[in-house]
């Protein structure tokens, strides 16, 4: 190996390296200015992308007027919306919420835009040319660099320079910054937060749309390609702290090069082994996991946001019993009746239930976020075929569930000291590297070939659903003992106050540690069962972003259904299989059902307790109502006991999010012997 | 479960006073039900299909139907009038027959498949064929099935439990998954094309242009190396590391052409979707590599070619398969000279057979623009139609093998060259079409197809189970 050639390739690592520099200049910017790290900057620089493709391609505009209507209309019209629309309503929500909404609003996107540009129609390619031309290059070092490569880092260097001017010399950026670290007082201050918000918001669509028109001619316009790319560029964003643009540029360049020194390497090797191209396909997410681990994340801040207490239900052993009963024979009546595509759905759901199930305790009660449950269900599946062969056998499970719940340790371990975001974003660093890697590389699995059978008691269909409620039953029931036991308290208190908890004492390692591997666990067991349900399962159905089963729209459904109660989970997994079902049945709505995850996710930024939440609200509220009037018409001596009698809960009722409704406030003053006109207090 | 929507069946004998009415009925019904493409949909196509005599059939359809005596090309068409009885089996009525297509409809997130026409396709053929009285007057249904890349196997789950007599004309890029269900619950499918090596041995399956696993043909690599006997010496492969399909082809391709003086000294695989080609081509460019194949997506493949163009990496010899005959490489404006087979007639080259399909591909296809596979799959609706006509009233799935079986010497009356379904003897024709100046201009041989048995070669190795029949 030549100087020369380490030389070339090092030039077109510089120049790859713009790529990431773009994608990632635009997260570091939007993170400081709004205080929310945006899962879906890559999806917003995708419709991007796709819009100036058909506004370029399809309608024939010139590239120039294409380009100001992409750029200076339909970003910032994004950047409203989306501010307006979700961010606002978003104001104190918990930064899982904020995570688990902007994963929501990268599934709409993605939806969008597999929606408006679907794959396969093969009238016009997407394809989009380069600036200046295919044809135009420049000759360095001995390799020829395209036009477009240098306009792109032409522009990450613009990009640099016009955001430290604005930040840190204009009164806008100092306000953008203002309103991140202290909302209320910046209002107080004179200034208007919202605006400024929205003023954000814009900017980081801006970058966002900016990278993917320039991305798109070199890296051709798919959906999840482009996606997938930004994710990457996450990397070159952490390396940078998420704060500083500098450290994001040498991370790019770390992933630019390291791409093509990865191929300076093959071009030594007649025969590249798989296991090398994997590595370097993968080397974005490695790095990514790496850096997360070893940087010092960001000190916790003195003035930790006020946090509403979530309204976590407890139920009775008796009432979990009794429903987990009746969801046997539930399932053992509809086993009988659905048959063909709705009785697979309705097992694929019952699978997908438990490993939604493995995050109850886990997001619900401990507070933590994982996106890796698919990857764990998976490793899980793999292990118990592994090791108990393609016949099945209720060994099986136990496999998985132990070997899950060693790797969740594993991943645990590094992990423990990050949080929220670090956490989310080192799981699906995770996640992307056991799909790209390891799930890739084994035989089968990577081209979904793979038969799991299942053992002989519960072979046909019948059986094994029955069998799979039963697990699901038997498992929540299990996470509601949890709940009830002195460890679910310590959960509980983990979540409301991480630093209350080392206060007395409290071993948060070994509490985060335990909840990880449960979790993984049971996700293990899931995962399992959803191979045996299949028969053949391969690396598309546990994946992150794409394929036929992913984590995106699973842990939005899962948040939805309601992540602090266990019928949640059941409910987010039926109505996540039943998608398919409805757009199968009525094809008007299937483009409906294909954005439905993201839409509820978003949803969430009203909601975030979700809809079992809601429903058990719902409930709670009418049958207030109904005693109330009970009270107010029935005999005086029998309302305050009435009153008295259903004990409020200091759970029950939110006071931090919103006022409680009258009908509560009056039961709670009965209850104490307080008449509120006395007080003197308006109504 | 797919609805199905069936015509009410019509009256097969009319006076001429009833006539008029049934034109009037007909020209109702080819407003209002005109074929659509729905996932799982029962179709029945444009249905004008009464088992009437030639002149009403061309008063009522106004002329679109077929000119010259009902043929396909050089043969007659399988399709036409009869009076089959009995409901001789599953999917199979005195009137209709439920058959079912499976194939990579959409591929995902925006990855384009070259199996994107065969749904079309087949919604054309049963339109077509229905409008000359179906299979011996059974009425062809028409079910069609996504595999969505990764889930042939839900896919043929679904299709076994959806009551269709038999597959015609189905294609998966990964229809490995799938094949030992497929032979499980005793289907028979007549398959457009395979693409695996499990699938491509499978029982209880013919397809019109064989591709048994275990036999590579070498036409292609032969012409080459007579050609460029320099280049082939410095071969390079590039291909996707997953799934399985492209990593297996690779394989087969090297061990088969090998022996003919290939010479790989760059087996290169690269990620599924690459993002960056640049250093790639420079590391094939470094290696010296004068003969480039690949075995990827047309989409990857122009974005490699335009960073070959930019890296000045020009190798003497770009040689791309049948997938790759599709207008948008030749119009990409990166791929000229590439060499490019196919397996079917030249669209360049319309014979009478060709000119019927892009016809009732128009009319039927539901927008779907003609491509190769397209054509292969119209072949096996044509065989299909013809093997399950000539039973008649004795349609059982087991007597379709055994008719199947029989037929040694098939050309779809000219839509590819004369193949040999029923011993599934691999495909030993070639026809080389290369890129000049945007289009696919005709490079080997002078005329026709080059045909000769000797050219394939057996390779071994473990590409995949092959499914076997309990």
């Amino acid at each position: 190996m030549s100087v020369a050639q380490f030389l070339q390739y090092t030039i077109l690592g510089l120049a790859a390296a713009g790529v990431y520099a773009v994608a990632a200049s635009g997260l570091v910017v939007t993170y400081p200015t709004t205080g929310i790290f945006n899962f879906a900057h890559g999806a917003v620089g995708m419709i991007a992308a796709y819009t100036y493709w058909e506004l370029r391609i399809n309608h024939h505009l010139p590239a120039p007027l294409a380009l100001s209507l992409v750029l200076l209309v339909l970003a910032p019209l994004m950047g409203i919306v989306i501010e307006r629309v979700v961010m606002r309503k978003m104001g104190e929500a918990s930064t899982i919420t904020q995570i688990v909404v902007t994963i929501g609003l990268l599934a709409t996107l993605i939806g969008i835009g597999n929606v408006l540009w679907p794959a396969g129609s093969a009238t016009k390619p997407y394809t989009l040319p380069s600036f200046f031309g295919d044809a135009r290059l420049v000759h360095i070092g001995g390799v020829a660099i395209p036009w477009h490569s240098l306009v792109v880092l032409a522009c990450a260097g613009l990009v640099a320079l016009g955001l430290r001017l604005l930040l840190h010399g204009t009164r806008l950026g100092v306000a953008m910054r203002a309103v991140v670290d202290d909302r209320e007082l910046t209002s107080l201050t004179g200034g208007n937060p919202d605006t400024t918000a929205t003023f954000s918001w814009v900017l980081g669509c801006f970058l966002a749309a900016l990278a993917g028109v320039l991305i798109a001619p070199i890296v051709s316009l798919s959906v999840a390609g482009l996606t997938l790319l930004v994710i990457n560029a996450y990397a070159a964003a952490i390396v940078g702290r998420l704060r500083s643009l500098p450290l994001t540029y040498l991370g790019a360049l770390i992933l630019g090069l390291g791409d093509s020194y990865f191929s300076l390497a093959s071009a030594h090797m007649s025969r590249t082994p798989t296991w090398i191209t994997d590595l370097h396909n993968s080397l974005p997410v490695i790095l990514l996991f790496v850096v997360l681990l070893v940087l010092p994340q960001d000190r916790v801040r003195v003035t930790d946001r006020v946090r509403a207490r979530s309204n976590i239900p407890m139920p009775s052993l008796r009432k979990a019993a009794t429903a987990g009963v009746a969801l046997v024979v539930v399932a053992w009546v509809a086993a009988g009746v659905l048959h063909g595509s709705a009785l697979r759905a309705g097992g694929q759901g019952l699978a997908l239930a438990v490993v939604m199930l493995s995050l109850v305790p886990l997001i619900g009660y401990a507070g933590q976020i994982s996106l890796a449950q698919l990857a764990f269900a998976g490793i899980g599946a793999l292990a118990a075929v592994e090791v108990v062969g393609a016949n099945g056998s209720p060994l099986g499970f136990l496999v998985a569930a132990v070997v899950a719940g060693a790797v969740g340790a594993l991943v645990a371990l590094p992990a423990l000291r990050l949080k929220d975001l670090y956490l989310a974003l080192a799981t699906m660093a995770f996640a992307l590297f056991v799909e790209q890697v390891v799930f890739a590389g084994i035989d089968g699995f990577s081209s979904d070939t793979r038969v799991f059978g299942r053992f002989s008691l519960v072979s046909s269909d019948r059986a094994y659903f029955v069998f799979m409620a039963a697990v699901f039953a038997v498992l929540g029931f299990g996470v509601v003992v949890l709940r009830r036991s002195p460890f679910g308290r310590r959960l509980q208190a983990m979540k409301d106050s991480p630093a209350g908890c080392a206060t007395v004492g409290m071993s948060l390692t070994a509490t985060k540690l335990i909840v990880f591997s449960l979790s993984a666990a049971i996700a293990g067991v899931g995962g399992y069962m959803l191979a045996c349900w299949k028969g053949s399962v391969g690396v598309d159905d546990y994946s992150l972003l794409t394929g036929a089963l992913a984590m995106l729209p699973v842990l939005l459904l899962a948040v939805v259904g309601g992540i602090t109660a266990v019928s949640g989970s059941l409910i987010g997994a039926l109505i996540l299989v039943a998608l398919p079902q409805v757009a199968e049945a009525y094809p008007s709505l299937a483009n409906l059902m294909i954005l439905l995850p993201g839409l509820v996710g978003i949803s969430l930024a009203r909601n975030p307790d979700g809809l079992v939440a809601d429903l058990s609200r719902l409930s709670r509220t009418v049958r207030d109502r109904y005693e109330a009037r009970q009270a107010a018409t029935g005999d005086p001596a029998r309302a305050p006991r009435a009153a008295r009698a259903r004990a409020v809960q200091p759970e029950a009722v939110a006071f931090g999010r919103r006022a409680a409704n009258d009908d509560e406030l009056r039961a709670l003053e009965a209850g104490l012997g307080v008449v509120r006109e006395d007080c003197g207090v308006v109504a | 479960m797919p609805s199905s929507r069936s015509f009410p069946s019509r009256p097969r004998r009319r006076t001429a006073l009833l006539a008029p009415c049934l034109l009037a009925l007909v020209a109702v019904l080819l407003v209002a039900c005109g074929s659509r493409v729905k996932a799982g949909s029962v179709d029945e196509g444009l249905g004008n299909a009464t088992g009437g005599t030639a002149a009403a059939t061309t008063a009522a359809t106004g002329g679109t139907g077929q000119t010259s005596a009902n043929m396909v090309g050089t043969m007659p068409s399988p399709c036409g009038p009869g009076h089959a009885t009995g409901a001789t089996d599953k999917g199979v009525t005195p009137t209709t027959i439920k058959i079912g297509v499976i194939s990579d409809k959409n591929g995902i997130g925006g990855i384009t498949v070259p199996t994107v026409g065969i749904q079309g396709s087949m919604q054309a053929f049963v339109a077509y064929c229905n409008s000359l009285g179906g299979v011996r007057g059974r009425k062809l249904q028409l079910v069609t099935f996504d595999s969505k890349l990764f889930q042939e196997n839900e896919a043929m789950k679904q299709a076994c439990s959806s009551g269709i007599f038999a597959l015609v004309g189905s294609g998966s890029v990964a229809d490995d998954q799938g094949a030992q269900t497929m032979v499980d619950c005793k289907l028979v499918e007549v398959a457009g094309y395979t693409a695996t090596y499990a699938k491509g041995l499978s029982p209880r399956l013919f397809a019109v242009i064989p591709n048994p696993g275990n036999v590579f043909p070498t036409g292609p690599a032969t012409y080459i190396a007579k050609q460029f006997p320099d280049a082939i010496k410095k071969a390079g492969i590039v291909y996707p590391s997953t799934p399985d399909t492209a990593k297996n082809q690779a394989k087969r391709m090297e061990q088969a052409t090998v022996p003919l003086g290939f010479k790989y000294i760059a087996d290169t695989p690269t990620a599924p979707l690459v993002t960056n080609w640049a250093p790639i081509v420079q590391s094939l460019k470094d290696k010296g590599v004068q003969y480039l194949t690949a075995i990827t997506t047309v989409d990857q493949t122009v974005q490699m070619l335009k960073a070959m163009k930019v890296a000045g990496f020009a190798p003497k010899v770009v040689d791309l398969a049948q997938q790759y005959y599709d207008p948008a490489l030749a119009s990409s404006g990166v791929a000229e000279g590439a060499y490019v087979l196919t397996n079917t007639q030249p669209f360049e080259e319309p014979n009478a057979a060709i000119d019927l399909y892009n016809q009732w591909l128009k009319k039927a296809g539901g927008g779907t623009a003609p491509t190769t596979l397209g054509v292969e799959s119209f072949s096996a609706g044509l065989l299909f139609a013809k093997v399950a006509g000539s039973l008649g009233s004795h349609l059982t799935r087991e007597n379709l093998i055994t008719g199947l079986t029989k037929v040694t010497s098939w050309d779809a009356g000219g839509l590819h060259p004369s193949q040999n379904p029923g011993q599934n003897v691999a495909n030993s024709c070639v026809l080389y079409l290369q890129v000049k100046g945007g289009k696919f201009v005709r490079a080997f041989p002078d005329k026709g197809f080059a045909c000769n048995k000797a050219n394939t070669a057996h390779v071994s190795g473990d590409f995949g189970k092959v499914p076997v029949e309990k």
